[in-house]
């Protein structure tokens, strides 16, 4: 009989060349990127921290990460609290609206970020726009929820998570699906209250999902560079210029490559951070 | 009688307010949708008018044709062509990949299925890998090419679809593949012949992520291509928004033609999608 070759490694090379060229190489290229100073497209020549130091020392660009972190932040949690009690719901029902909440849930999360956010930005768009038809129906003052800063960033907020309340109350759901009912039950025998129910037995036995969710949804955030981008445009007054949108903008608009490489590179640390938390709670296994 | 009364009342009240939350968040995820359906179809007075019509105007289709006559439909053939490219290569490569990870043990094996999971939340944080992407590929001479898209499509879903196949391989049982090589079937054959139909339905999940990464992406194609035949159809709905500016007919027509796909294939196959999103955090 003749010896059978290890297929293996031939069998996932092909992948490896893709996700080795385009999501690996790319981290380690913009590190060594960040070093140079560039014209344009050219290299032209190493500055040592130089780009970094610009970047620290430009402050508009260390407040769009700050910015950044806090919009992503407070979408997320909005985005688990109500996947959280959607999921809640949905698992103690069953039947035609249970069912349909969860399909429908998912909707914004397939639709693109292009759309979603063009979707909203004509319902919040000034007086024909439909929330402030709303208003002017309830007779209340119309509203403009994209021109202040403040509310620019929670209608940036909102839609962000618009978005992604779908995906985490089907990561959630899917999770509590996995809960034996018999144990909330007879906890609420022995006289736990739904606070007390969800803390100390629904939680612990969702971590998974839950961390999963959470993480999946931060990074998303962090990195998302279309809402922003459609929605507000990062204004009024670079109120809403997060962090991935001044990334873009230097890079792609400015073409400050150098320095952009160098945000790149803080951006990516700040990912790196996620993915392995994202590492640590995922199942994988051989 | 009058407590248990009270505690009835409470009840229904509760009731009462968990539905209307509930309309609210069905409301929330659904109105915009057909707030920029209607407007696609309303003539610029009607879509001006207060109070705002419903249904009560007369529907028109001007809004299509301009976005049309603008380049759109050519957009959607791009958007096409890339989605069919990424989701035949990408499905092709991961199910080889994923079939190469279960079957075979080899070294660094650990490592490199380390590295797919790593890419998973990667490709998600992909637009901070833009810039470095943007320059290499620029340099190589592969941007703004008919395959750049694609090849960046199938890299930044491949993650996803590997983990997703593999999930799916793992299950299905060796002495399959034992017994067909006793029977001198090559590997080659067992992987296209016994493993690829009974891997079916991930395959399917698989191909759907590929769909929607690939048709929903947008930053990526607004740097790495410029031609307007390469414009694939999320880049040119964010064109239009410079170029239509606040004429919202032509907007939300061309938003209505880019959802279409997405909707029709998303009501079919909603449960693979659900199937596929909550591998790995809720089963082992």
């Amino acid at each position: 009989m003749r010896k059978r070759i290890n297929l293996g490694p031939i069998l996932i090379a092909p992948g490896f060349i893709f996700i080795f060229m385009f999501l690996i190489f790319p981290i380690f290229f913009a590190l060594g990127m960040s070093f140079f100073k560039t014209n344009f497209l050219q290299f032209v020549g190493f500055a040592g921290f130089d780009n970094f130091i610009r970047v620290i020392s430009h402050t508009e660009t260390m407040n769009s990460i700050g910015r950044g972190l806090m919009m992503s932040l407070f979408a997320a949690a909005f985005t688990m609290f109500v996947g959280f009690w959607v999921a809640y719901w949905v698992d103690s029902r069953s039947g035609f609206f249970a069912v349909l909440l969860q399909l429908i849930g998912l909707v914004p999360w397939v639709l693109s970020m292009v759309v979603g956010a063009l979707l909203w930005k004509w319902i919040f768009a000034g007086d024909l726009g439909l929330l402030n038809t709303l208003f002017r129906a309830l007779g209340l003052p119309t509203i403009n929820p994209l021109g202040s800063k403040i509310s620019a960033m929670n209608s940036l907020i909102f839609v962000v998570s618009w978005r992604t309340v779908g995906y985490s109350m089907v990561m959630l759901l899917a999770g509590m699906k996995t809960v034996p009912k018999e144990l909330e039950e007879a906890a609420m025998v022995d006289g736990a209250s739904l606070l007390q129910r969800i803390v100390h037995i629904v939680l612990p036995l969702i971590k998974t999902p839950l961390l999963v969710s959470g993480i999946t949804v931060l990074m998303s955030n962090v990195n998302n560079v279309t809402v922003p981008m459609v929605l507000t445009g990062g204004g009024p007054v670079n109120s809403t210029n997060v962090v991935a949108l001044a990334l873009y903008r230097m890079g792609f608009v400015n073409n400050q490559y150098g320095m952009a490489s160098a945000l790149a590179t803080i951006v990516i640390i700040i990912n790196v951070v996620l993915i392995a938390g994202y590492i640590r709670v995922v199942k994988w296994k051989f | 009688m009058e407590i248990l009364n009270k505690k009835r009342n409470n009840k229904v009240f509760l009731v009462i307010i968990e539905i209307l939350i509930l309309s609210l968040f069905l409301t929330l995820n659904i109105v915009p949708i057909i707030w920029g359906v209607l407007t696609s179809i309303k003539n610029p007075r009607d879509i001006a008018a207060f109070p705002p019509k419903i249904f009560n105007f007369v529907p028109v289709f001007d809004h299509y044709r301009t976005v049309i006559a603008g380049g759109l439909f050519r957009s959607m053939m791009v958007s096409v062509r890339n989605s069919a490219v990424t989701i035949v290569f990408g499905a092709l490569i991961a199910s080889v990949t994923a079939f190469g990870f279960d079957r075979y043990r080899f070294k660094g094996r650990k490592l490199l299925f380390f590295c797919v999971i790593l890419g998973i939340p990667l490709s998600v944080g992909s637009s901070a890998l833009l810039i470095p992407n943007y320059l290499y590929m620029v340099k190589m001479g592969l941007n703004n090419r008919i395959f750049t898209l694609p090849i960046l499509y199938i890299t930044y879903n491949l993650p996803m679809a590997i983990w997703i196949l593999k999930g799916n391989i793992e299950a299905i049982p060796i002495s399959i593949d034992e017994s067909a090589r006793i029977e001198g079937c090559s590997d080659m054959y067992i992987f296209s012949h016994l493993i690829l139909p009974l891997a079916k339905p991930a395959i399917a999940a698989a191909s759907l992520f590929l769909f929607i990464g690939s048709w929903n992406e947008f930053v990526t194609s607004s740097v790495m291509v410029d031609s307007p035949h390469l414009r694939p159809i999320q880049l040119s709905i964010y064109n239009y928004l410079g170029f239509f500016g606040r004429e919202w007919g032509p907007l939300t027509a061309s938003a209505t033609i880019a959802i279409i796909p997405i909707l029709i294939i998303f009501t079919f196959l909603s449960k693979l999608l659900i199937s596929g999103l909550t591998q790995g955090s809720v089963k082992g």
